[in-house]
C-alpha cells in the first residue's frame, strides 16, 4: 500500500527485504522487479502520492508539487535552474514522455572507458525492448503533432537539416498538453503507472513524503536506512522512520544519490561521489508567428532536430533541438520581462512558437548535501560547452525563421529582439554567455555516482553495486559514466531494471 | 544547516537593523555616566537642543527610509513574510504586472497571498535570499535607479526604472534576482481565467477533471485506507 504523512502517526522501525530510495525512472523498475518475486520491499519518496485527479493543469498548484524546491532549484551560483521531479512516480510524473535508447556512440564510449562487460552485448538492447513493450512506446508522426512541433518540422524541411519524429510512452493521449503540470487524463505510461502500481499490488510498501536522510553503516554494510517524514505543506518534519533492510538501493536521482551518500559519509576512498555531474544546459528562443500557434495545446515534443548532434568522441556539434512550448507563467519567467514589456511580447503569445536548444555537455560540475535535506549543485558552463550552447542559439533562430517567424526572442536579460536573419549571427556572435545572461535550464542532471570496474574510478559496479559497501546499490541517473546526449528516461528505467535483476539475484 | 521549514522557523528571525532613533544607542551614548571621567560636563540649553535636532533628524530619515509602511494592500494571515517585505513585495506585484489595467488592491492582496502561500513549501535557505532580494530592492533605489526614496515611496515610473536597473544590472546577481522576482509574481498572476484571457491562453483543457474513472479507482485503491499505519 501507498502511505503518506497523515497515515505516519509516531516514529516508526520497519523490516525488509529491500529498502528503495526514490521512485522514479531507476527506482521503480527495482521495486517492481523485487515485489513481484517475493521480496518485502520498502519505497521511501519524498514527494506526495499525487493521482490524475490532483493534476489542476495550472502550473501554481502543480510546480510546487511536482518539483523539488518549488521549481527554484538552481546551481550554486544560481546561473542554471536545475528542474527534477517528486512525488511517488519521480520526474516521470511531469516529463514530457520522450523514450530515447541509449546512443550507440555513447555506450561504445562508457564500454571503452569503463569496461561494464554485464552491461555489454545483447543486454541493453534486449532491456529496451522489454522496456519498450511494457512502457507502451510508439512513434508519433505529423498526425499528432502540434503546431509548435510544426514549426520546427517546417524549419527544418526548408534548411535541408536532419530531424525526425520521436517516441514516446503514452496511450489515450488526448492531447491536452499539460505533460509537464502531470497528466489529469491518465495517458502517461509513467513510473507510478508502469511500475510502482504493480509493486505495490505484489506487496510492496510505499512510504510518500518521506525523506531518507541518512544511511547508516559500519563501512562494510548499511544496516539501516533513517528518514524523516515531513509535513508536504511545509516541509516541517512530523516523524522518524528507521528502515533496516538487507540491501539498500538508492534512487534518488542524480542530485539526491550522491548528496545522501555524502551525507552519510559512506566510505569513499577515491573521493568520487558527487564529484561529476552534467546537466545537459539548454534555453528556449522564442519565434512570433503570423498565424496563431496555441503551442501550449497538444503533445510539447513530437519533432527533434538533429542536424547539431553527433555523439562521437571528439564531436564539434553536441546540440539537440526540440520544441519546448511552456504554459504562461513559465513562459513569462524565460522571457524575463515586466510590466508594459511584459504585456506586449505576451500579446503574443498565442502566436508563439518555441524551440530549446540543448548541450550535451563535456565538462561536468558537482553536487554536495545542502542541510539535512537538500542538493547544492556547482556547475559553471565551461566555454567549450557554452560555445555549443551559442551554435544552438543561431541554429534554433534560423529554423524559426525558415519556418516563417516574423520575429525572434531570445531569452536575455533583458530580451533580444531579432526582426530579420541577418541580424542573428551578429547579434547572437556578440551575446556574451557568463552566467546569468541567459535564462538557462537543466531538466536532465546525469552522473554523480557513476558505474565502471576499476573503484578507483567510479563508484558502483556494472550491476550498481557500490564499490565499497556490500549491500548498498544505485539505480538511477546517476549510475551514468557520462552525459547521454539525448533523453535519459529510457536509459535509466533499463538500468533500473538491469540492478533490480541483479539485486534480486544476490539477495536469493 | 537546512531547517524544517515550519510557519514558525518562517518568520523572520528579527527585524533587520534600524538606524538610531530617539532614545537609541546615539542618545543613550550621550548621557551615559560613564562616558566623562572627568567632572561631568553640563549640557547647555543649546547644545542639547543642537543634539535633540540631530537625534531627531536621524530618527526621522531612519523612520522615513525604514519605518512607515503602507499596510493597506496586505492580505491577512500572511505565514511567510513579514509585514515589511510583504509591503515591499506588494510594490513588486504593482510593477510587474502588466500597466493597463492597473492592478486592483484585491488582486495584489490575492497575488500576495499566493506568493505566501508558495513560499511556505521552500526551503528556509531560498525564503531567506527573498528577503535579502526584497530588501535590497527596497534600499538599493539608488545603485540601481538614481533614485534617493526607497522603492515603495517611488512612483509607477521610478519603480519601474529601478526594476529595469536590476534587469540590466552588471551583476549577474542582479539579474537572477530580478528573474526570480518576475518568475514568482506571474507564477501566483497566471491561474485564473483574467489573466488567461489577457494573452489569448486558453487554460485548462478540462477543469476540474478527476480522471477516468477506471484510473482512478486503481490509483485510490493503491493508497492505505486512513486508519492504516505502514507495516507488514
Ligand atoms: C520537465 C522535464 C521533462 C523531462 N522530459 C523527459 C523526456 O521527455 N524524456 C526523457 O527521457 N527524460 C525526460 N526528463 C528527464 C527524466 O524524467 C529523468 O532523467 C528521469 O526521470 C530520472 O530518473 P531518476 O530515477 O534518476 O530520478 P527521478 O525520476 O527524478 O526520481 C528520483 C526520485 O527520488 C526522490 N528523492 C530524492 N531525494 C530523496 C530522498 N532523500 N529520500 C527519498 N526520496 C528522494 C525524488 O523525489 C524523486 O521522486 C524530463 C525531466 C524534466 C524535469
Ligand atoms: S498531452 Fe497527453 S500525456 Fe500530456 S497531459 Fe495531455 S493527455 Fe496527458
Amino acid at each position: 500500500m501507498i502511505y503518506t504523512a497523515e497515515h505516519v502517526r509516531r516514529d516508526r522501525v520497519l523490516q525488509a527485504d529491500l529498502c528503495v530510495i526514490g521512485s522514479g525512472a531507476g527506482g521503480a523498475p527495482v521495486a517492481w522487479e523485487a515485489a513481484r518475486h517475493g521480496l518485502r520491499v520498502v519505497v521511501l519518496e519524498a514527494g506526495s502520492y499525487l493521482e490524475p485527479r490532483h493534476f489542476t493543469q495550472i502550473e501554481y498548484d502543480m510546480v510546487q508539487r511536482l518539483y523539488h524546491d518549488g521549481a527554484a532549484r538552481t546551481t550554486a551560483d544560481r546561473a542554471i535552474h536545475v528542474l527534477q521531479g517528486k512525488g511517488v512516480g519521480g520526474s516521470t510524473l511531469h516529463n514530457l514522455n520522450l523514450c530515447k535508447r541509449l546512443p550507440e556512440e555513447i555506450a561504445a564510449q562508457w564500454f571503452a572507458d569503463h569496461g561494464l562487460a554485464p552491461l555489454q552485448g545483447g543486454t541493453l538492447p534486449a532491456l529496451f525492448a522489454e522496456l519498450e513493450q511494457l512502457l507502451g512506446v510508439s512513434e508519433l508522426g505529423p498526425a499528432q503533432a502540434n503546431a509548435n512541433n510544426r514549426v520546427l518540422e517546417r524549419g527544418c524541411r526548408a534548411l535541408g537539416w536532419r530531424g525526425g519524429w520521436l517516441r514516446h510512452n503514452r496511450r489515450g493521449c488526448v492531447g491536452a498538453g499539460f505533460c509537464e503540470l502531470g497528466c489529469p487524463f491518465d495517458a502517461k505510461q509513467n513510473a507510478l503507472k508502469v511500475f510502482i502500481a504493480e509493486a505495490v499490488e505484489a506487496g510492496a510498501l510505499v512510504l510518500a513524503d518521506t525523506w531518507a536522510e541518512r544511511l547508516e553503516h559500519d563501512r562494510r554494510r548499511v544496516r539501516a536506512v533513517e528518514a524523516a517524514v515531513r509535513d508536504p505543506r511545509t516541509g516541517a518534519v512530523r516523524h522518524r522512520v528507521r528502515i533496516e533492510a538487507r540491501a539498500v538501493c538508492a534512487a534518488a536521482s542524480a542530485t539526491g544519490t550522491p548528496a545522501l551518500l555524502l551525507r552519510s559519509a559512506v566510505p569513499d576512498p577515491y573521493r568520487l561521489v558527487g564529484s561529476r555531474l552534467f546537466l545537459h544546459p539548454g534555453t528556449a528562443v522564442a519565434g512570433i508567428f503570423a498565424e496563431p500557434i496555441h503551442g501550449w495545446r497538444g503533445i510539447p515534443q513530437s519533432y527533434e532536430c538533429t542536424e547539431w548532434l553527433d555523439l562521437g568522441p571528439q564531436s564539434t556539434r553536441r546540440v539537440w533541438i526540440v520544441p519546448s512550448f511552456a504554459h504562461p507563467a513559465g513562459a513569462a519567467a524565460t522571457l524575463g520581462a515586466f510590466g508594459a514589456e511584459h504585456a506586449r511580447l505576451m500579446r503574443d503569445y498565442a502566436h508563439m512558437a518555441a524551440l530549446s536548444p540543448m548541450v550535451h555537455d563535456l565538462v561536468p560540475g558537482r553536487v554536495r548535501p545542502r542541510g539535512r535535506f537538500g542538493v547544492a549543485i556547482e556547475y559553471r558552463l565551461d566555454p567549450s560547452d557554452a560555445a555549443q550552447l551559442r551554435l544552438g542559439l543561431v541554429a534554433a533562430a534560423r529554423l524559426l525563421f525558415a519556418a516563417g517567424a516574423r520575429r525572434v526572442l531570445v531569452p536575455a536579460s533583458p530580451a533580444l529582439e531579432l526582426a530579420r536573419e541577418d541580424e542573428i549571427e551578429p547579434v547572437l556572435g556578440a551575446l556574451s554567455l557568463r552566467p546569468h545572461t541567459l535564462d538557462l535550464t537543466s531538466v536532465h542532471p546525469m552522473s554523480g555516482c557513476w558505474m565502471g570496474d576499476d573503484p578507483a574510478r567510479a563508484c558502483c559496479e556494472a550491476t550498481g553495486r557500490y564499490h565499497h559497501l556490500d549491500n548498498l546499490w544505485v539505480a538511477d541517473t546517476s549510475l551514468f559514466p557520462g552525459s547521454l546526449g539525448v533523453p535519459p528516461q529510457l536509459t535509466t528505467y533499463a538500468l533500473g531494471l538491469h540492478v533490480g535483476r541483479c539485486l534480486l539475484a544476490a539477495l536469493g | 544547516m537546512e531547517q524544517p521549514h515550519g510557519p514558525q522557523q518562517q518568520r523572520p528571525p528579527s527585524s533587520p537593523p534600524v538606524p538610531p532613533a530617539a532614545g537609541g544607542p546615539a542618545a543613550a551614548a550621550a548621557d551615559a555616566p560613564h562616558a566623562a571621567p572627568r567632572a561631568p560636563r553640563r549640557l547647555s540649553r543649546r547644545r542639547l537642543l543642537k543634539l535633540g535636532g540631530l537625534v531627531a533628524a536621524a530618527g526621522g530619515l531612519g523612520l522615513y527610509r525604514c519605518g512607515l509602511y503602507d499596510e493597506r494592500l496586505l492580505p491577512p494571515g500572511l505565514r511567510v513574510l513579514g509585514r515589511r517585505e510583504a509591503a515591499i513585495a506588494a510594490a513588486v506585484i504593482e510593477t510587474v504586472l502588466p500597466p493597463e489595467p492597473p492592478p486592483s488592491p484585491e488582486r495584489v492582496r490575492t497575488l500576495l497571498a499566493a506568493i505566501d502561500a508558495y513560499l511556505l513549501g521552500l526551503p528556509a535557505e531560498q525564503v531567506e535570499q527573498l528577503r535579502w532580494l526584497l530588501l535590497g530592492v527596497e534600499h538599493g533605489t539608488f545603485w540601481f535607479g538614481a533614485r534617493l526614496e526607497r522603492f515603495t515611496r517611488l512612483g509607477a515610473r521610478g519603480r519601474t526604472d529601478v526594476l529595469t536597473g536590476w534587469q540590466r544590472s552588471r551583476l549577474g546577481l542582479a539579474r537572477a534576482g530580478l528573474r526570480g522576482l518576475v518568475a514568482l509574481v506571474f507564477l501566483a498572476h497566471y491561474r485564473d481565467a483574467p489573466a488567461f484571457a489577457a494573452i489569448g491562453y486558453g487554460g485548462p483543457l478540462a477543469p476540474g477533471f478527476a480522471g477516468p474513472p477506471a484510473s482512478a479507482a486503481r490509483y485510490a485503491r493503491l493508497l492505505a485506507p486512513p486508519e492504516r499505519e505502514p507495516g507488514w
